[in-house]
């Protein structure tokens, strides 16, 4: 095996966050894009260029403020010790939060373009057709955008993967924990192990490849349904 | 009681519709007019797919949209058959399943103004 032990569980480490943060982003995620893609309200602009902030934001600008929120004295903190659960900061959930803040504008806006895309006719013509509003969109507005919840999910996925910045600011570099795979390469470098840097690097060098390599070429077409 | 009753004002830029119709609730209505006279924005305001602000409309004694209440386009017993094909691209199981419910009035949208 090229990859020592502390290498494979900063992998399976990286992999269960980044798949439970994309569960989590497409639950709520969903709405928003449906609500940013439908409404006429004047508040759509301000929604979406909140969304789209974690975009340009230095990641440690927004763990920074993740922080401070999750941490003793911020609201989150507050809020999360009155109900017992201690602090965020520095735990795997903590991480999962920050995550979902931070790769937000990867499940947001690719739902939102194929919602759009739709336009209003379907949706009409399935309201002619007794279909409540949950109804048309579980059966038409979903199936009709099933390559953007697929492109979503992956550019959600491989963007908490490659994660590095926000990691650091919450959660430090506990093995196991919170020590995942981009702040393991990290550390290999730090400690002038250069070998297994390169190993893991490769790995996810690869990785990265494969994702958008089967977002260009795999193209699933929704009319085959 | 047996008629559809509708007064609808929509005002947009470039175009007013301006209409106050007892229609016989049962049988064939048609409705013409020139390019741009309002047919479609009249059907739609029916259908409930535009809503007219103030507007009033009751179909056979049963008020489908008045100051206070407004039944949505799914809960309106009507068929409605677009200018152009708008079936569903992925398939049509869900159109005959909702056909199923039956039609009790339809609302054909015209060709354009001829």
């Amino acid at each position: 095996m090229i990859l020592t032990d502390s290498d494979l569980q900063a992998v399976w480490l990286t992999v269960r966050l980044a798949g439970i943060v994309t569960l989590i982003l497409l639950m709520l995620g969903t709405p928003i894009a449906w609500w940013l893609a439908r409404t006429k309200a004047w508040w759509k602009g301000p929604v979406g260029a909140v969304v789209a902030l974690p975009l340009v934001l230095p990641p440690s600008v927004l763990g920074f403020y993740l922080l401070l929120a999750m941490g003793p004295n911020g609201p989150v903190g507050y809020i999360t010790q009155t109900m017992g659960l201690g602090l965020l900061p520095f735990t795997f959930w903590g991480l999962v939060i920050a995550s979902v803040f931070y790769s937000f504008p990867f499940m947001v806006q690719p739902l939102q373009n194929a919602f759009e895309a739709i336009g209003d006719r379907p949706l009409e013509a399935a309201a002619t057709l007794r279909a409540s509003p949950l109804d048309a969109f579980f059966t038409v507005a979903v199936p009709l955008s099933l390559p953007g919840f697929l492109t979503a999910s992956i550019l959600t996925f491989a963007h908490t993967v490659g994660e590095f910045g926000v990691v650091l600011m919450i959660g430090g570099n506990i093995p196991g924990i919170t020590r995942v795979a981009s702040v393991q390469i990290y550390d290999h470098v730090e400690a002038l192990e250069y070998a297994q840097a390169h190993r893991l690097a490769a790995v996810m060098l690869v990785f990265s490849f494969l994702v958008l390599l089967s977002l260009y070429v795999w193209r699933p077409n929704p009319k085959k349904g | 009681m047996d008629n559809i009753t509708a007064r609808f004002k929509v005002n947009w830029p470039g175009f007013t519709l301006d209409v106050d119709l007892t229609l016989p609730g049962r049988g064939v209505t048609a409705l013409f007019g020139h390019s741009g006279s309002g047919k479609t924005t009249l059907l739609r305001c029916l259908a409930g797919l535009e809503r007219a602000p103030r507007g009033f409309l009751s179909v056979n004694g049963e008020v489908w949209q008045d100051e206070k209440c407004w039944m949505p386009t799914h809960k309106r017993p009507l068929g409605y058959v677009f200018q152009e094909a708008s079936l569903f691209p992925h398939g049509n199981e869900q159109l005959a399943l909702w056909h199923e419910a039956g039609f009790r009035c339809s609302a054909v949208e015209p060709d354009p103004g001829y």
